[in-house]
């Protein structure tokens, strides 16, 4: 603490604070262009002069990068700093070309605002400006360098938060080009941040471009819905009539003018940062796609026929009805995709499980069947017991096999940030070139032998603390690591370097097999490291919290009466045991492994009920078909995988007769002559454990950075189970890949790798087509040598079906790459979620290398 | 008695041996003020390319919010505009436009001119929403410029407002174009101009 006097006025600082801080905190107004809060002080664009005086000199100093001084006596607006600015402001004009009406950032732009407030009437300058050519930076940026002022926000915000390396300054001086070293699309996921950490229109973002200027937008709070991460975002678009001043309407309008502008960031520290991730930013325009259900459909002699809601409902009930009678409740199954918000969730489970009387629901993927959910085992509770912000405090972070760029990238700068000064460790099959920058070492296994390999790491913690664990004496950890080809040393390492760490963190995701989720969560209580579980579907934890879950009901309570997993439940409908399926925004055709087998069972259903937003495979096999309201369109609650309850409210009506899928099942409970008055009172009864969070705070200041209010409702108090004791049931297993000799070994194992934009919804936004990728299977030359096919580009036939592959020298060998999940494809008949690559085309490796 | 009749009926005679102030509407139409501000016309550059680059300050200005704008961007092989941007939607309701001719001020590249239409009746609400395409001056026409001397680059001519109205040849241009005069009097009134 220390007094300086500031505008006349003594003021105390806190230490390290810079004048600029210190005179915003105080609403003192300096303008800046490359200042900003979350990045390092840059000082190129010297518009924040303030006169210092100091040990009897008086200067001219820029605020952002002086740190206030005992004694200083600092004046931000007198004649000489209004001059300054003035002409500072000359200087930076000079090259800016005054094309502000069709300019994107006209109306919302620092330069213009700034211009106005401090700036000269009139350019003195007069001779001709230069001219430097647009460039185009990949599918979402367009750059205009004649616009910039060589602030160098973008560089620094590429350098230090992306951690990327493509983008930059070449020339010097008056011939600075600020852009992409080439001109190919960026290697990163946050270009599009630049766009918003430009103070101008240098840098522009090509969904918004030309097609709405910022006085006509209404920006409503939403949250991102393509991952679990929960990004924070301010939804830009145009409400009301077409015509008049028409911004009152609220509730949301459906027209040609009525879209979905662009997405912005909207500040929050526990999630987002100031940064979201491409995808959150840029694939919006699936709202809008073709394939949208918009009426009710019924499957009626031979082919589904568009009905009504009343009609479809009432015969719904009476079918299932009907198998209930002939077959039992538990006849009936329900899967969710975990796409939807908490409240339809609840209703969702509420109809299968109390009014229909099924056990048989679950929202998580199909990772192997186990009766129990591994996390409830060791944690006590089906979730994380860590933050998104924990990462940054954590001395030690262990990710397994987890693609951070191309599934939850919204983590990428928290984990750069983390490496700069703690340990990271990345155990995976693969060493993704694209996620190497986010750890520091990256230890490498065999595929498909995951369990094998975390086992082992279990086994070395309890050695390493003396403990013996049941069963542990039958296994020996040397044995499980030859077989899983792991560097013996490294995997020692990171044993102690996990229990000797200050705080650590395990980062995993849900479809992980449940037995390496047990040995992760093992190994979590062993070294007391917290856990952050994440959801690969987007509102995951939230499903799972409302009770879409075979043994737990909503609030986490676990259940008497378990009821299968979406794997068993696949398993009974072949069998023929489950006669009728509920399915919620859930492909399994194209998003599930084993296609056959999946065939097989919706095949064998008598029922087969789809609410979907879009047309998928299984829609059309469908014996009824209910319209649901995509993200944008449906109000309610999303959980975040770190359990933070955020709200969402509908910013369009959904088309046709689609419904919020809230709406949708309190119409199926109104058939059963089920209403809930009072929805809100209703919810805090059903969930105990959300009863104190519930409904949370409404979100719908949308202030501008820097001045946000956190409004989230945490569930981490909540999350402390008192009955049940943090001591885990699990028992050690064999792991169930046996161990096989090299001769018998697979040559080519399985790894399936996720996209950023190969999701149902970045598939339908056509501003991402051109970075879909184009190839479903990747794998070394030799590996094609081997098999007999040419190297390079191709295709290969497999059960009647054709996979574009493309060999890459840097993927190792003996690996084969599956873009996953299959979605446009139908690689899901290649892989049966089982290790080896055990099809027809690849078989042909054994026959040649013996 | 007579004599108020005789009284009243002169009146009657004497307006009906007046010149005639009433014309056949449909048929005949009277000239309208040079400055008449009717339905909007948008104008395109002499080489066919519009000029409206959808920078959307007419329909920031306009009062009743009448106009609605979609921008989107010239391609190589679509190019509508000079510069980048072009105006996909440019829809004017005529149900609220009250015909200030702020639009016209505020527009930037002098695209919108209001002309002296103004048989804008319809037969239904939608129809009172003119589009670009019924809007948009078509690709040979002749530009029309501002034909007042209202903007400052107009080129040095006696002040309109100086010679009697129809003597204004621009103006008599202007109704030529439009159709609104027989061509015999557009002849006649060409020589009568004297220039």
């Amino acid at each position: 603490m220390g007094t300086l006097i500031l505008n006349g006025k003594e003021v105390e600082f806190e230490p390290g604070e810079t004048l600029l801080q210190l005179a915003w905190r105080l609403g003192i107004d300096i303008p800046v262009f490359c200042y900003h809060p979350q990045l390092p002080v840059i000082a190129a664009c010297r518009m924040c002069l303030v006169e210092v005086e100091h040990r009897g000199r008086t200067s001219l100093m820029p605020a952002c990068g002086t740190a206030a001084q005992e004694g200083m006596k600092v004046s931000t607006d007198n004649k000489r700093v209004r001059e300054a600015r003035k002409d500072q402001l000359q200087f930076l004009l000079l090259h800016h070309p005054l094309e502000c009406p069709v300019c994107d950032a006209g109306g919302d732009c620092d330069l213009q605002n700034i211009t106005f407030r401090h700036g000269p009437t009139q350019p003195e300058f007069e001779f001709p400006k230069h001219e430097k050519e647009r460039r185009s930076a990949g599918p979402f940026l367009e750059l205009y360098p004649n616009r910039c002022i060589i602030c160098y926000r973008c560089v620094s915000f590429y350098r230090q938060i992306e951690g990327g390396e493509d983008w930059g300054y070449e020339e010097r001086g008056t011939e600075i080009l600020v852009g992409p070293y080439r001109d190919t699309i960026l290697q990163s996921e946050f270009s599009g941040n630049m766009i918003e950490v430009c103070p101008l229109g240098a840098i522009t973002g090509r969904d918004y471009r030309f097609k709405i200027r910022p006085w006509e937008y209404t920006v409503r709070p939403s949250v991102s819905p393509h991952d679990s991460l929960g990004a924070n975002l301010k939804v830009f678009l145009r409400l009301g009539t077409r015509y008049g001043r028409g911004h009152m309407v609220t509730g949301g309008y459906r027209g040609e003018d009525h879209q979905i502008f662009r997405c912005n960031i909207r500040y929050n520290p526990e999630i987002n940062d100031p940064w979201i991730d491409d995808r959150s930013r840029f694939v919006h325009e699936f709202i809008n796609a073709e394939d949208r259900v918009l009426y009710p459909r019924i499957f009626l002699d031979g082919t589904l026929q568009d009905t009504d809601w009343d009609t479809a409902l009432h015969a719904l009930k009476e079918r299932l009805q009907a198998i209930v009678e002939t077959y039992g409740p538990e006849a009936v199954g329900g899967i969710a995709g975990g796409i939807g918000t908490n409240e339809a969730a609840l209703l969702f489970e509420h109809w299968l499980r109390h009014v229909i009387g099924t056990p048989h629901l679950d929202s998580r993927p199909p990772n192997g069947q186990m009766d129990r959910d591994p996390l409830v085992l060791g944690l006590g509770f089906s979730g994380s017991t860590a933050h998104q912000v924990d990462i940054d405090t954590a001395d030690l972070v262990l990710a397994f096999n987890v693609q951070i760029k191309n599934a939850f990238p919204v983590l990428g700068p928290r984990l750069l940030r983390q490496k700069r000064y703690g340990l990271s460790f990345h155990l995976t099959p693969y060493a993704d070139p694209e996620d190497r920058k986010y750890f520091r070492t990256h230890i490498l296994y065999h595929p498909c032998h995951e369990e094998a390999v975390t086992l082992a790491l279990a086994l070395f913690i309890a050695q390493e603390l003396g403990y013996s664990l049941d069963g542990a004496s039958q296994i020996d950890p040397h044995q499980l690591m030859a077989q899983c080809r792991v560097d013996t040393r490294q995997l020692q390492t990171l044993a102690r370097e996990l229990l000797y760490a200050g705080q650590t963190l395990i980062l995993f995701d849900d479809s992980q097999n449940p037995r390496v989720i047990q040995n992760l969560v093992l190994i979590s209580v062993l070294t007391k490291a917290k856990v952050l579980v994440l959801r690969t579907a987007p509102n995951g934890q939230g499903f799972v919290d409302q009770g879409v879950h075979p043994c737990l009901t909503p609030g986490q309570v676990l259940t008497s009466f378990p009821g299968m997993n979406t794997d068993a439940m696949l398993d009974a409908a072949e069998k023929g045991r489950l006669k009728a399926l509920i399915l919620w925004n859930v492909d399994p055709l194209k998003e599930f492994p084993d296609r056959k087998r999946v065939e097989a069972a919706l095949q064998n259903l008598d029922l087969l009920v789809v609410f979907e937003m879009f047309h998928t495979e299984t829609a059309s096999m469908a014996h009824f078909l209910f319209p649901v309201a995509t993200p944008f369109e449906e109000a309610g609650t999303y959980t975040t995988t770190d359990g933070i309850l955020q709200p969402v409210e509908a910013l369009l009506h959904p088309p046709g007769l689609a419904k919020d899928a809230r709406e949708a099942f309190l119409a199926v409970l109104r058939t059963y002559g089920i209403e809930i008055p009072d929805f809100t009172q209703w919810f805090q009864a059903q969930n105990p454990l959300y009863r104190s969070v519930y409904p949370p705070k409404e979100t719908r200041e949308v202030d501008r950075y820097p001045t946000y209010i956190p409004s989230v409702a945490t569930l981490a108090d909540k999350y402390t189970y008192p009955h049940v004791p943090y001591r885990p049931q699990l028992k050690l297993q064999k792991p169930s890949v046996p161990a096989i000799s090299e001769e018998e070994r697979h040559p080519a194992q399985w790894v399936l790798r996720r996209h950023l934009y190969w999701t149902r919804y970045g598939l339908r936004s056509p501003i991402v087509q051109e970075l879909l990728p184009q190839h479903t299977l990747v794998f070394h030359p030799e590996t094609a040598q081997a098999v007999g096919i040419p190297e390079g580009e191709g295709v290969v036939e497999a059960e009647g079906h054709e996979f574009p592959y493309r060999t890459d020298p840097d993927v190792p060998k003996g690996l084969v790459l599956l873009l996953w999940p299959p979605m446009k494809t139908e690689a899901n008949r290649l892989y049966r979620g089982e290790p080896g690559v055990d099809v027809q085309w690849l078989t042909k490796i054994l026959e040649g290398n013996p | 008695m007579i004599l108020p009749l005789l009284k009243g009926l002169s009146v009657t005679l004497r307006h009906f041996l007046k010149p005639k102030i009433t014309i056949q509407y449909p048929e005949e139409r009277k000239p309208l003020p040079p400055r008449a501000r009717w339905l909007h016309k948008l104008q395109r550059h002499e080489d066919g390319l519009e000029r409206c680059v959808a920078c959307m300050l007419c329909a920031a200005a306009c009062p009743t919010g009448a106009i609605y704008i979609v921008g989107d961007e010239n391609t190589e092989d679509h190019r509508v505009s000079h510069g980048e941007r072009y105006a996909a939607v440019w829809d004017l309701d005529l149900g609220r436009c009250m015909f200030c001719g702020i639009c016209v001020e505020a527009c930037p590249e002098e695209v919108i001119i209001m002309t002296d239409e103004y048989e804008l009746a319809t037969e239904s609400r939608e129809g009172l929403i003119l589009h670009k395409d019924q809007l948009t001056a078509k690709p040979d026409e002749k530009p029309i410029w501002a034909w007042m001397g209202y903007y400052p680059q107009e080129p040095a001519q006696p002040s309109p407002l100086h010679l009697p109205l129809f003597k204004h040849k621009r103006y008599w241009e202007y109704l030529k174009t439009r159709g609104h005069l027989p061509l015999e009097a557009t002849s006649s009134e060409q020589k009568n101009d004297g220039t």
